[in-house]
C-alpha cells in the first residue's frame, strides 16, 4: 500500500464564529495530482492553510506523513495566491526562488553559489532562467506564477500545495505548470492544487476532493467526478444534511427502535 | 459643595471648562468623520504642521493675539493637506508614506522657526511655546467666544452636508458616478478637521492634538452602529474627556490640563473596548466560547445521527474522544449543553437521539448554530 500523505481525521475549523470547514476526513496517498475543487467560500484555502498548520482547526487533527504538521512542515512546499504578493516590492526573480532555501540555509547565513545554481536549475525548468536578475513588477502575471513555482521546487518537498495556481495564467505558463505537475508525480510526488476551472478538471489532477465546507467526495477522478457529486457540490446549501430518506421516515424508524427497546 | 462652587466661580476655571467642551464637542464631531474614512493619522499631520504657520504669523505681525497666530496655524495646516493630497496623486509614495513626511518637515520646520523667533523681543509674552503642549490656563474670554463662534460654523455645516459626508465617507466613487462634486465636499471636510484642530491647538498643543480627533469616534464607535448616534456620542465623549481632564488638572497642583484631557480619552477609549455591549471585547470572548460550544454540540448531535442511521450503539464519551482535542472541562460543559436543549438521552454505554434533535438536525441543519 501506498503511504499516506495527508490524513485528515474529523476536522472542524471556524472563521469568525462561523464554520467553515465540517467534519473532513480525507486520505490522500502519495503519487497524485489531487484537484481541490469547490464554490467560492466553500473552504478552499482554508483547509490549505489548515494543512499547512497556518490556523488551527477547532477539533479533529491533521496528519502530514504519518505526523502531526509542524514534525514534517520541511516536507511541504506552499504556493500562495499570487494576488496576495506586493509586486512592487523590490526584489529579483532568483531573490524569490532563493527565498525557497532559507530554512535549509539558517539563521545569519547568507545564500552561497551552490544555493543560486540550485535556484537556477529551478528556473531553468520553468523557462524562466532568462529572467533572473528582472525585478518581480517587470514580469507578466503567467510568470510570476512561474517563479513562485520555482520557489517551491527549491525546497525539495514531498508534499507541494498550491492554491490556484492556474488563475489568470496564459496558455504558455498553463502549459508549463502542467508538466511541472505531472514531473513531479513521476517522482512519487504528491501534489494538491486548488482549482477553478471545472473544464479542465480531468485533464489535469488523477484525484479530486469535492469541498463545499463539508467535504463532498474525494477519490480518483473517474469514480468521483459525476453530475451528481457536482451538482451536491455547487448547488445545494453547505448547512443543509440531505440525506435519502427525510424526517419522517427517520422518526418512524426512532419510534420503532424507541418501541422494540421497550418490548 | 462650598469648595465646588468656588472653583466654579474662578474665572480661568471656567474658561478652561468652556473651551474643553466647546474642544471636545467639535473635535469628536469632526474626528467621527476623519476615523470613518480611515484617516485617522490625518488629524496628527494637520495640527503638527499648525507649528510653522503659527511662528510666521509671529514673525510677520509681531503680535501675541491669538486669533492671529490661528490664522497662520490654519493657513500652514491646510498647506500641508494639499501638499499630501499631491504626493499621493502625482507620486508613488503611499498615503502613509506622505503623511509621515509632512508632519516630520513641517513640524521640524516649525521648530527651527520657533528656536529663531525665541531670541526676538517680545517672544517671551507671546508665549508661542504654549503651542507645543497646550496651555489651558492662558484662555481668555475673548479665545473660548472665537472658539464657540468656529465650533458653531462647523456644527451648521456638518448638518447642512451630513448626507453628502455620510457618501463621502462610505463611498466615495459611487457619489462620483452620481455627478456630485465628491471633491468639493472633501476639501469642505477637510476644511473643517483642520478648524477644529486649530481650536484646540491653545489648550492640548501641536503634539497631543490629534487624540482629540481619534479616542472620541473611536469610544463611541464601540457603542452603537448609527451614524448619527456615534456623531453626537463622540462629541459628548470628548465634552466629558475635556471636562474631567480639566477638573483633575485644576485640582491636582502643577497637572497639565492637555495631556490630562488626553489621558481621559484614553481611559474612555480603553473601557469602551473592553466593555461595550456588543463590539467590546469582553462580550467578544464571550459569544465566540457559546458559539464555539454550540458549533462542537451540533457536531456531536450530528455524529450521533450518524450512528443512528447506522444503527449502532456509541457511548458519548466514544463520541467525544474522537473529536479529539476537547479538555474534560469543555467535555463536561458540552454533555450539560446537550442534555439542556434536549437533543440526546445519555447512558452510561449509550447515547440516543431524541425527537427534538432529529428536528434540530434536519430541519434548521448541522451549520446554522
Amino acid at each position: 500500500m501506498t503511504e499516506i500523505v495527508l490524513d485528515i481525521q474529523k476536522v472542524t475549523m471556524i472563521y469568525n464564529e462561523k464554520p467553515v470547514l465540517w467534519d473532513l476526513n480525507i486520505k490522500v496517498p502519495a503519487g497524485h495530482i489531487i484537484g481541490i475543487i469547490g464554490p467560492n467560500g466553500a473552504g478552499k484555502s482554508t483547509l490549505l492553510k489548515s494543512i499547512l498548520g497556518i490556523i488551527k482547526p477547532l477539533t479533529g487533527r491533521i496528519l502530514l506523513f504519518g505526523k502531526n504538521n509542524k514534525a514534517n512542515r520541511k516536507r511541504v512546499a506552499y504556493v500562495p495566491q499570487r494576488r496576495i504578493i506586493d509586486w512592487n516590492f523590490p526584489i529579483s526573480v532568483l531573490e524569490v526562488v532563493m527565498m525557497g532555501l532559507y530554512k535549509k540555509i539558517g539563521w545569519f547565513k547568507r545564500p552561497n553559489t551552490k544555493d543560486k545554481t540550485i535556484a537556477m536549475e529551478a528556473l531553468k525548468k520553468l523557462g524562466m532562467e532568462k529572467y533572473s536578475h528582472r525585478q518581480i513588477d517587470q514580469l507578466s502575471g503567467g510568470e510570476q506564477q512561474r517563479v513562485f513555482l520555482a520557489r517551491a521546487l527549491v525546497q525539495e518537498a514531498d508534499l507541494y500545495i498550491m492554491d490556484e495556481p492556474l488563475q489568470g495564467v496564459d496558455a504558455v505558463t498553463e502549459k508549463a505548470i502542467i508538466a511541472l505537475l505531472n514531473e513531479l508525480k513521476k517522482q512519487g510526488k504528491t501534489v494538491i492544487v486548488v482549482h477553478h476551472d471545472l473544464q479542465t478538471v480531468t485533464e489535469y489532477f488523477d484525484w479530486l476532493i469535492l469541498l463545499n465546507v463539508k467535504c463532498i467526495v474525494y477519490g480518483p477522478k473517474e469514480e468521483v467526478f459525476n453530475k451528481q457529486n457536482l451538482k451536491e457540490t455547487y448547488e445545494k446549501e453547505a448547512i443543509r444534511i440531505d440525506e435519502q430518506n427525510g424526517l419522517e421516515e427517520d422518526k418512524n424508524k426512532l419510534m420503532t427502535k424507541k418501541i422494540s427497546v421497550m418490548g | 459643595m462650598l469648595w465646588g462652587s468656588y472653583m466654579l466661580n474662578d474665572y480661568t476655571l471656567q474658561m478652561v471648562l468652556l473651551g474643553s467642551i466647546i474642544l471636545g464637542i467639535t473635535s469628536g464631531m469632526v474626528g467621527t468623520f476623519a476615523v470613518l474614512r480611515k484617516q485617522s493619522l490625518m488629524g496628527d499631520a494637520i495640527s503638527h504642521s499648525a507649528l510653522p504657520g503659527l511662528v510666521i504669523a509671529f514673525l510677520l505681525t509681531s503680535q501675541s493675539a491669538s486669533y492671529i497666530l490661528l490664522i497662520g496655524a490654519f493657513a500652514a495646516s491646510l498647506l500641508s493637506t494639499f501638499i499630501m493630497m499631491l504626493i499621493v496623486k502625482y507620486s508613488n509614495i503611499t498615503y502613509d508614506g506622505a503623511l509621515a513626511i509632512i508632519l516630520s518637515v513641517f513640524f521640524g520646520m516649525g521648530m527651527v522657526l520657533l528656536s529663531v523667533a525665541q531670541k526676538l523681543p517680545g517672544a517671551s509674552q507671546a508665549g508661542l511655546n504654549k503651542f507645543l503642549f497646550g496651555r489651558a490656563a492662558s484662555i481668555l474670554y475673548a479665545d473660548v467666544i472665537m472658539m464657540l463662534g468656529l465650533g458653531i460654523l462647523v456644527l451648521f455645516i456638518i448638518i447642512l452636508f451630513w448626507k453628502e459626508f455620510k457618501l463621502l465617507c462610505f463611498n466615495n466613487d459611487f457619489g462620483e458616478s452620481l455627478g456630485l462634486p465628491m471633491m468639493f465636499f472633501d476639501i469642505i471636510l477637510t476644511s473643517l478637521l483642520v478648524i477644529s484642530i486649530i481650536i484646540g491647538l491653545q489648550m492640548v498643543g501641536v503634539i497631543l492634538m490629534s487624540v482629540m480627533i481619534i479616542a472620541p469616534p473611536v469610544a463611541a464607535r464601540q457603542w452603537t452602529n448609527k451614524l448619527n448616534k456615534m456623531i453626537l456620542l463622540a462629541g459628548f465623549i470628548g465634552a466629558l474627556a475635556g471636562v474631567g481632564g480639566s477638573f483633575i488638572s485644576s485640582i491636582v497642583p502643577r497637572m497639565p490640563t492637555g495631556p490630562t484631557i488626553v489621558i481621559m480619552n484614553f481611559i474612555i477609549v480603553l473601557i469602551s473596548l473592553v466593555l461595550a455591549f456588543e463590539r467590546g471585547l469582553l462580550s467578544r470572548i464571550i459569544r465566540r466560547k457559546q458559539k464555539i460550544n454550540s458549533i462542537l454540540a451540533k457536531q456531536i448531535l450530528f455524529d450521533c445521527y450518524k450512528s443512528f442511521k447506522k444503527e449502532e450503539i456509541i457511548s458519548i464519551k466514544q463520541i467525544m474522544d474522537n473529536l479529539i482535542l476537547l479538555s474534560a472541562k469543555k467535555k463536561k460543559q458540552l454533555r450539560y449543553y446537550l442534555l439542556k436543549k434536549g437533543w440526546l438521552l445519555i447512558t452510561n454505554d449509550k447515547t440516543e437521539i431524541t425527537k427534538k434533535g432529529l428536528e434540530e438536525i434536519l430541519e434548521r441543519g448541522v451549520l446554522c448554530a
